[in-house]
């Protein structure tokens, strides 16, 4: 049984701890704006990219954009379980349940989530002419998400700052480079990528505007997958810490 | 014989801290295997094609080149991370030993030989798994860029943690050293000249040194080591004393 008013007041206080700190708020908004900048102007100057329909410059942008979305909400999903290992404990003592802990960790992750996305969005169509604004929002959010349920799983299995944020900076820095398809690789190791399916409805948002469903498919599956190995996981380990 | 106690204790509180850190074994797997996981997948991956290598003037693998550039930007964010919680981690631990009576300096050479240990453990063996598929023409010279590389940014990381928390520092870490050593000094996404502003990152230098080392026999741009070696030293004088206000206060 969930309370409401726990998860309520749970997904407040987290979210003021969160948008309280200063340095959040900065790297919320200023690190977004370098990442799709500064790709944008590096991957500008490449005469052509094999295999790519967008222009180089715009290809940086979306690669600048897709890693500060997943990085940003990836990291948050982390430190939402890491840090809260020793409130949750007390939360279920006083009848919060373990669902209601993870509903309560995930909403938060979700609103940040959706906060993110909105930020790279604005920042991302400055310097671009899209096809499709709703196709861009929906690769960002669905990257968003899919590294807020990583940054659960990885705060499960590795519950510890130095370890979880390791695996999270591996994870985000080879799928910008290897999984969002500026490199004309093998496309099975690209598929694997999280980022992969996403970044390729960013894409058609940008060029064409049309919609390949194959790719809300998969991004939607990736999801799934991700949601319910995160839910099992917490769901095992939690027994251990919570009992 | 007071001078050999303080070394003594140096040498102790950095074998301690050491050992803490090699009998994690998570942290020992990770640190050691996600680097080579990237540099191995990398090297498997990358399409075979030619770019053009403005500082060298000359056609080079597409995926030599990015090992070659990737493999000191793998071990500086291992190196930088290690940094960022060497400070983030250690401040309940250096209140006590300074109660303790150890000295600040005692402190600061313990902490940053952690830092310099973790450094050369990637960078050797971020460097054999690239090895795998690619030799740099000029091996102790790249192995040292690698470790130049790793020591710079681990330095920056403790900078980062004096004046972040956890989740920004992270955040800023990884998009530096991505943005300045992956992106604007790599010689194949950065197609021109670069601008100002990006010569004065701090991977700008060492990158460059790190191509030659990759690509030729002997390094041609003795400015460009110089300069290196300056951004070292500039970055550890930087770093030492941002450390040392900490532990003072």
């Amino acid at each position: 049984m969930i309370d409401k008013g726990m998860v309520t007041t749970g997904v407040r206080y987290n979210l003021m701890t969160f948008f309280r700190n200063p340095f959040n708020l900065a790297a919320l908004i200023l690190l977004p704006l370098i990442a799709i900048e500064g790709m944008g102007y590096a991957l500008g100057t490449m005469p052509e990219l094999p295999g790519i329909i967008a222009m180089p410059e715009e290809e940086g942008r979306m690669m600048g954009a897709l890693f500060s979305t997943s990085f940003l909400t990836g990291l948050m999903g982390l430190f939402q379980v890491i840090s809260s290992r020793e409130a949750d404990r007390r939360l279920n003592v006083v009848g919060g349940g373990r669902f209601g802990l993870l509903f309560m960790r995930v909403s938060t992750i979700l609103i940040v989530g959706i906060f993110v996305t909105m930020i790279n969005y604005l920042i991302f169509i400055r310097g671009v002419d899209p096809a499709s604004h709703h196709l861009i929002v929906l690769s960002l959010l669905s990257v968003s998400i899919m590294y807020g349920f990583f940054g659960v799983i990885i705060g499960v299995i590795v519950p510890h700052d130095l370890e979880g944020s390791l695996v999270m900076v591996f994870l985000a820095d080879m799928d910008v480079f290897l999984g969002s398809g500026v490199f004309e690789t093998e496309e099975w190791i690209q598929r694997t990528f999280p980022t992969h399916y996403p970044s390729r409805i960013l894409e058609e948002g940008v060029v064409e505007g049309t919609f390949t469903s194959d790719y809300a498919l998969f991004s939607i599956l990736y999801m799934i997958v991700l949601f319910t190995a995160a839910l099992s996981i917490f769901y095992v380990t939690s027994r251990g810490d919570l009992g | 014989m007071k001078e050999n106690s303080g070394l003594k204790r140096t040498w102790l509180s950095f074998v301690v801290s050491f050992k803490e850190k090699m009998r994690n074994p998570i942290l020992v797997s990770l640190i050691l295997f996600l680097p080579a996981y990237f540099i191995f997948i990398a090297g498997r991956v990358m399409p075979e094609e030619e770019v053009f290598i403005n500082h060298l003037g000359e056609m080079k693998e597409i995926g030599d080149v990015f090992q070659a550039t990737f493999t000191p930007v793998t071990a500086s964010l291992v190196t930088s991370i290690f940094g960022l919680y060497t400070v983030l981690e250690a401040r309940d631990a250096d209140k006590r030993l300074l109660i303790s009576g150890y000295s600040s300096h005692e402190l600061l050479l313990s902490r940053f030989g952690m830092i310099f240990a973790v450094g050369v453990l990637v960078s050797t063996f971020s460097l054999a798994i690239m090895m795998i598929s690619f030799s740099p023409d000029n091996l102790p010279a790249f192995f040292m860029m690698v470790l130049l590389f790793s020591i710079i940014y681990g330095h920056i990381g403790v900078i980062i943690g004096t004046l972040m928390d956890k989740m920004a520092g992270v955040y800023t870490i990884l998009l530096l050293i991505t943005m300045d050593a992956g992106i604007f000094q790599s010689p194949i996404f950065l197609q021109e000249e670069p601008a100002l502003w990006i010569r004065i990152l701090p991977a700008y230098h060492p990158m460059n040194v790190v191509v030659e080392t990759s690509f030729l026999d002997s390094i041609e741009s003795i400015g460009h080591l110089a300069l290196s070696l300056a951004v070292l030293f500039l970055v550890t004088i930087l770093a030492v004393y941002i450390f040392w206000l900490r532990v003072k206060s």
